[in-house]
């Protein structure tokens, strides 16, 4: 028993489910939660944590806690829903480069260059601008924002494997050009590309976070964690501490567990070390 | 791979991660210490003069500047007492007294307001102050097309070095309420850098102005009334937390601050929180949607709110005092008109308990054909549902919980309201087809008529409900004719209700006003800021200055 649970893979299997499971009950909860759970309440303002609150409560009574899940499941919505959009596009774009040659590498590069040569948050707020804000505003914005690491990434496997031997070989075996890509170079850029998608998610919450945060994101109203740290800013000086601290580890937290997710995956499926 | 390895891995790249928002924080607080290092340097001098002295200066922390410059023509000091500008007359308090002014005479047909200006009224750099610059001065702010509308002055001219005609298009006996608006400004030296180099006749002159950080004001020694005790104002450009840090450090002499903040306390200061006229409350499209639009493409009209039933519920229903407990932590008084506590407010539009309240207020809607069929907590008629949004300025606090507050009591009406927080620009889009929450208020009657006249329809945030009712209209036009300001008021009164129809609430409460919020301050002790009368609206808490000079140092 305990040499199984020394397992490395298991190991791993088992602190991706964990994290999938923490990451999933919070945005079900957020997302089925009825807006009266976090609505104003005036009777019960500025209250500290306390196990009728357990962060506390805003200005306005709201519960923290559950404006903090809300909020939590707000931005890994719009992460998933923004990474699975970019990642397409990353692939998309990198499979092009990859196979057309040098002139397809060069205008993609080009277009990567553009887009990492400004930085990420001045076009995530230019683009939200641009679209009048709200969800719209940063989904499109952190789409159109982060396809680049990816897409190179899925562009320097693809030009890699194209010159490996056993794809000349294959070649020159007269296998035709959608057999190789389908059975040689697709198995290795797949786990690539899942982890790289996984480890998106926690750019994308942040970055969604922080263009929020700065006020050019979601509208005040809505429960987002950007929303709810600039908010606890105007209180800080007055000692309400819970408005920033519990919100702001929970975000954390919810980055540091996308990450073991993605870290544990390529462990797992990365054909280079799963055999470890 | 081990398990240190991969915390090592997790670690690192929360840390890369957590990179992007910590630059953000880091700017805020950059941006806020700089603020704090030129006013603790300025502390730092005023400590050291007052060891010798007695002390002459004021530090004040205020929201923020006039983006515009200290220029009248621009707009500066409509709102408040310039100071650094003298005008014709003074209002601080409601009552109108000359200020550069010392005597008017109207002539007959209430077309020509004369007035002497005294002839001992000199501008920071010496010159007279001549009749000329105040004709000058009135003519450019009409030609400006400020928030203050001038348009009636045909044109002003100088008799002589101190008398001044103003020729009005229309007879207007209120003339005398734009008079105390007006900074005068010499015509001989004014031009486009004016607004960052004033000279004016005021107790003040600008001597420092750092943008978005401070601005240092002394006293002018040519001002011609009593010299104040205070040589030296120092005004802060700071947010209410900033403000408040400082206060807390001891940094600051007196800090403008949120009804939020106000209930803190900080040790050597003492909380002065002045009643206003600041009135708060949601302005309603009164019109219902035909699908027209505006010159600028804004829909106009409003199904919900375009019916008086659903306005009126809600001015009479909606609690006013718990508005004043939850959103401005008691510092407030219930609010019912744009003119409460004014010489021309008709007091039987105020609410008692007989006609107030969720009774009351779902009589009105019953009456009206708004029922809930359907079970679901909102009411319909004719297949409308009660619900609307409610826009608020989102990065206003008082404004935001205001519009959640309003929302979370409609419920109880049956009627559903989305708050939606928007910058201003956003809501002027929209605010012919949308209610927003707005905060108005100041010493004259034409306030009240530039929410109500048809006139001023569509001109900038005045009646953008496209309000409109002849008999107010009339009431409000007769009221321009009249001689006596008693009997101005009594027109003014019969404006907001004359038994039958009016502007109030118990009309066509074509707004609905909730709460005067009362301006708060930190004042250090020892520090005497006078006699503060109710202020009208302002939103940097600049207009406290008012009354400058009966301040003191104890």
């Amino acid at each position: 028993m305990i040499k199984k649970l020394q397992n490395r893979r298991l190991q791993t299997i088992l602190i991706i489910i964990f994290s999938v499971l923490v990451i999933g009950v919070i945005t079900v909860t957020g997302m089925t939660m009825s807006s009266d759970a976090y609505a104003t309440s005036f009777e019960n303002k500025n209250l500290p944590p306390s196990s009728a609150h357990l962060f506390g409560t805003d200005w306005m009574g709201r519960d923290m806690f559950m404006r903090t899940i809300k909020g939590l499941s707000t931005s890994i919505y719009i992460g998933l829903a923004a990474s699975g959009v970019t990642s397409i596009i990353a692939l998309f774009l990198g499979i092009i480069a990859g196979m057309s040659g040098k002139h397809g590498s060069a205008v993609f590069n080009w277009f990567v260059d553009l887009f990492m040569g400004i930085p990420h948050l001045i076009l995530l707020i230019l683009i939200s601008i641009l679209l009048g804000k709200g969800t719209k505003g940063v989904t499109v914005g952190v789409i159109v924002t982060h396809w680049c690491t990816l897409g190179r990434i899925v562009q320097a496997e693809i030009l890699s494997l194209k010159n490996s031997q056993y794809v000349q070989a294959s070649e020159k075996l007269g296998k035709s050009k959608l057999w190789i890509a389908c059975r040689h170079i697709l198995p290795h850029v797949v786990p690539q590309f899942i982890v790289g998608l996984v480890l998106m998610f926690p750019h994308a919450i942040m970055h969604e976070s922080s263009v929020t945060f700065l006020g050019f994101g979601l509208p005040p109203e809505q429960p987002a964690i950007g929303i709810i740290l600039s908010e606890s800013m105007k209180y800080l000086t007055t000692g309400m501490w819970w408005l920033a601290v519990l919100p702001g580890i929970s975000l954390l937290l919810i980055v540091i567990l996308f990450e073991v997710i993605g870290n544990q995956l390529r462990l797992l499926i990365d054909p280079y070390s799963v055999q470890e | 791979m081990n398990y240190n390895k991969m915390m090592t891995i997790a670690l690192m790249s929360v840390f890369l991660l957590t990179g992007c928002s910590a630059k953000a924080e880091a700017q805020n607080t950059e941006s806020i210490s700089s603020a704090e290092n030129s006013e603790s340097a300025s502390a730092e001098t005023n400590a050291q003069e007052s060891e010798t002295v007695k002390k002459t200066e004021v530090i004040a922390a205020v929201n923020s500047e006039p983006s515009a410059g200290w220029n009248p023509i621009t707009g500066y000091g409509q709102r408040y007492d310039p100071i650094l500008q003298s005008t014709l007359t003074k209002a601080y308090g409601g009552e109108i007294t000359y200020d550069l002014a010392t005597g008017y005479e109207v002539s007959e047909d209430g077309k020509d307001w004369t007035f002497t200006i005294r002839d001992d009224a000199r501008y920071s750099n010496g010159e007279k102050v001549l009749a000329s610059d105040v004709a000058f001065t009135y003519e450019a702010v009409r030609d400006n097309s400020t928030s203050l509308d001038l348009n009636n002055i045909s044109s002003a001219e100088a008799i002589d070095d101190t008398t001044v005609v103003f020729h009005l298009t229309e007879p207007d006996y209120t003339f005398l309420y734009v008079t105390y608006k007006v900074g005068i400004v010499p015509e001989a030296v004014y031009d486009d850098n004016y607004g960052e180099n004033p000279i004016g006749s005021g107790a003040f002159k600008l001597v420092q102005w750092e943008k978005g950080q401070q601005a240092v004001w002394e006293y002018n020694e040519y001002y011609y009334g009593d010299e104040p005790e205070i040589k030296k104002i120092v005004l802060l450009f700071m947010d209410d937390d900033a403000a408040f840090l400082a206060a807390q450090k001891g940094d600051v002499d007196l800090v403008y601050t949120n009804q939020n903040l106000a209930v803190q306390e900080i040790d050597g200061y003492h909380m002065m929180n002045i009643e206003s006229i600041d009135n708060y409350g949601i302005i309603f499209p009164t019109v219902t949607d035909n699908g027209e639009t505006a010159k600028d493409g804004q829909p106009i009209g409003n199904n919900v709110t375009g019916d008086v039933a659903v306005r009126k519920a809600l001015s009479v229903g909606l609690d006013r005092e718990s508005l004043i407990q939850n959103v401005f932590n008691g510092y407030g008084k219930p609010s019912y008109s744009m003119c409460d506590t004014m010489p021309w407010f008709n007091e039987e539009t105020a609410l008692n308990e007989t006609n107030s309240g969720l009774d009351a207020a779902l009589q009105i809607l019953e009456n009206a054909g708004w029922t809930d069929t359907d079970g679901d907590g909102i009411r319909e008629k004719d297949g409308i549902n009660a619900e609307f949004t409610l826009l608020y300025t989102a990065n206003n606090a008082n404004r935001q919980a205001m519009a959640m507050a309003v929302a979370e009591q409609a419920k109880d009406l049956g009627i559903v309201i989305h708050p939606e927080g928007a910058a201003n620009d956003d809501i002027k889009t929209r605010f012919y087809s949308t209610p927003y929450v707005f905060g108005r208020g100041d010493y004259t009657p034409n306030e009240f008529y530039l929410m109500t006249a048809t006139d001023t329809i569509g001109s900038g945030w005045s009646n953008t409900g496209y309000y409109s009712n002849p008999a107010v209209d009339e009431y409000m036009k007769k009221a321009m004719t009249c001689k006596t300001t008693d009997e101005v008021y009594e027109y003014y009164k019969l404006a907001q209700w004359d038994g039958t129809t009016g502007a109030s609430l118990i009309g066509d409460a074509p707004d609905c006003w909730l709460v005067r919020a009362d301006h708060c301050y930190f004042v250090r002790d020892g520090l005497d800021i006078g006699n503060q009368p109710i202020q009208p609206h302002c939103a940097n808490g600049q207009v406290v200055l008012s009354n400058i000079s009966e301040w003191k140092w104890n």
